[in-house]
């Protein structure tokens, strides 16, 4: 549902990003027993940010191209 | 050797509206996915004997289980990843305890996709204190009128794209660089209405990277804090 023929490097990039980021954070939470760790969590974020490191280049790139 | 943990326990995908078919797809770890009905509504689980993964590869897994349930037709509420139930029984606690705003959400939803909006302008920078605004005063006016600027862009994309969509949640950064990160609940009739929107948005935002993504099982619109 979220995938989508004829992306580019940069839409594909953005669409892990807010993959991660709506499984993580958004969607219903029941009160069960919490399983990710300070630590998993953290390590999920370590990658997001090197994702969103290689997001900002990307975009960079874009408008240079664009221009 | 070193002893995992061996306690079994369920991770929950979905609550759906009903009992829909549930695609034969594999989830978190390889499990099966299983249809757990209770007063109505449909649980979408997997059963694991250790705790399940939390890395990216579980985190898509878990999404695309999700994807398959929404496309086979249901209405449903995605669950947030990293939540765990010893058994049964204590999900049917949790359910019950919070049924009524589940079934409030389930209705919001009904007939909808999400849609994400994230527009950015990665070469923009917020005014600083420098030789041209000598004193405090002088910044924090520039200060509070890049603020205003950068609402106006934002309102200026939102608001038309808010008309078509049933809900929506926005969240604007105003630390110098634009970043705009918006999510819609639209109804699928008007999904490519609002993609038309978006592409509009985009071309006379030549400035901003744009881009517009889904769409999305409803996860912005499945918190159920505000549906007590």
């Amino acid at each position: 549902m979220s995938s989508s023929s004829r992306r580019s490097p940069l839409q594909q990039q953005i669409t892990l990003l807010e993959l991660v980021d709506r499984v993580l954070n958004k969607g219903v939470s029941l009160s069960g027993d919490i399983t990710l760790s300070v630590a998993d969590v953290d390590l999920v974020y370590v990658g997001l940010r090197v994702l969103l490191a290689s997001v900002g280049t990307l975009e960079e790139l874009q408008l240079r191209d664009d221009t | 050797m070193t002893t995992p943990d061996v306690d079994p326990t369920i991770h929950l995908y979905a609550i759906c509206d009903g009992a829909p078919e549930i695609p034969a797809v594999e989830g978190v770890d390889d499990a099966a996915l299983e249809a757990h009905v209770l007063d109505g509504l449909t649980l979408v689980i997997s059963r694991h004997d250790r705790a399940i993964a939390a890395d990216e590869a579980a985190l898509v897994r878990h999404a695309a289980a999700v994807d398959a349930v929404a496309a086979a037709g249901a209405t449903l509420l995605p669950a947030r990843y990293g939540r765990a139930f010893p058994d049964e029984a204590a999900l049917d606690a949790s359910l019950r305890e919070r049924a009524a705003a589940i079934r409030a959400a389930l209705e919001h939803v009904a007939g909808c996709v999400e849609l994400g909006v994230r527009a950015a302008d990665p070469k923009r920078q917020a005014p600083r204190p420098d030789a041209q605004r000598p004193n405090a005063t002088a910044y924090m006016r520039a200060r509070l009128a890049d603020v205003q600027q950068l609402e106006r862009v934002a309102a200026g994309i939102h608001e038309p794209l808010a008309a078509i969509a049933r809900d929506s949640v926005r969240r604007l950064m105003t630390s110098g660089r634009l970043e705009l990160t918006a999510a819609y609940l639209v109804s699928t009739g008007s999904v490519d209405r609002f993609r038309a929107a978006f592409d509009a948005l985009a071309a006379t935002h030549s400035e901003l990277a744009m881009v517009c993504s889904g769409p999305w099982p409803p996860y912005s619109f499945a918190t159920l804090e505000d549906r007590k």
